[in-house]
């Protein structure tokens, strides 16, 4: 019964859905380190337009990143208009925050789900969650960008 | 009952800019009209790229060196008043917002609990390594 399991497991991803504006994204469950409710964050002169400030986290400042930079149709963050929920994720690059205007719970999604990005933009995938195509945040190839070391497209 | 960790810290209450600098490495505060220093002042949010206002009245703080080197006259725009800061309420910057552009000028941030103006704590000798040039473009998409 545990390789069962183990298999169902295995021919599955968690993901997490999240809508910034009218655009819904999914993020890998296992990026998500806690969602929490509204949050203010700073902005920092000089950045990129990826990274936009910083917020506190864990008796630490961490990096806000703006999916509004990367993916079309998703509406930049604005300063001292902070979003409904802030998600936590882990990054190639460390620690960041994304905010964002809506959470869904996590879902398991088969792998065929998930293909190389046809209907949406934004990221090299996208996944169907319940009949809705969306992109699958590559946050690491983000943070990379953010962090000048990878090109952009 | 230990009295919990603080950093005391001279701030400058710029609009275009909240900033501090560790008290125990400013030497001086004058009027900006009493400056007598052979170079002009080091304007913060100018060299940031923050200067999109005239800011307050001006005086000049003269700040040391973090090893001993020389002083720095640095503009100061706005109320100064001296402060102290819950340590671990102060952060260093995150190095992704470093590699993301965050200048070297700006080395720590004091993100207040209740979400108020945050501070960012000053390293005026890296003001030469320091342009204000525009943030990079962003890019639209990600698709490694």
């Amino acid at each position: 019964m545990e390789t069962a399991h183990h298999t169902e497991a295995e021919a599955s991803v968690d993901l997490v859905p999240v809508r910034l504006g009218e655009v819904w994204l999914a993020l890998e469950a296992d990026r998500v380190l806690e969602v929490l409710g509204q949050q203010a964050w700073a902005p920092v002169p000089g950045t990129s337009p990826l990274v936009r400030g910083v917020l506190p986290w864990r008796a630490r400042a961490v990096a806000v990143l703006d999916l509004g930079a990367a993916i079309p149709d998703v509406p930049p963050l604005e300063e001292g208009a902070p979003r409904s929920r802030l998600t936590v994720v882990r990054t190639s690059q460390g620690t960041a925050a994304v905010p964002v205007d809506a959470v869904r719970e996590v879902c398991a999604v088969p792998h065929d789900a998930v293909r190389p990005a046809e209907a949406t933009a934004g990221a090299a995938r996208e996944v169907t969650v319940d009949g809705r195509w969306m992109p699958l945040v590559d946050l690491d190839a983000l943070a990379d960008v953010a962090a000048g070391e990878e090109d952009t497209p | 009952m230990t009295r919990p960790s603080v950093r005391s810290v001279l701030s400058v209450d710029d609009d275009r800019l909240f900033w501090a600098v560790d008290a125990d490495r400013v030497r001086s505060v004058t009027r900006d009209a009493d400056w007598r220093g052979d170079a002009a002042p080091l304007d913060i949010a100018a060299r940031l790229g923050t200067d999109d206002g005239p800011g307050g009245a001006a005086r000049v703080v003269v700040v040391q060196g973090p090893t001993g080197d020389g002083p720095i006259a640095v503009l100061a725009r706005g109320p100064v008043s001296l402060s102290e800061l819950p340590a671990d309420e102060v952060h260093p910057i995150p190095d992704l917002v470093r590699r993301a552009g965050c200048p070297p000028l700006l080395a720590a941030v004091h993100l207040p609990p209740d979400g108020a103006r945050p501070l960012f704590l000053i390293e005026p000798q890296f003001a030469a390594s320091t342009e204000a040039t525009p943030a990079p473009s962003a890019p639209r998409s990600i698709d490694p």
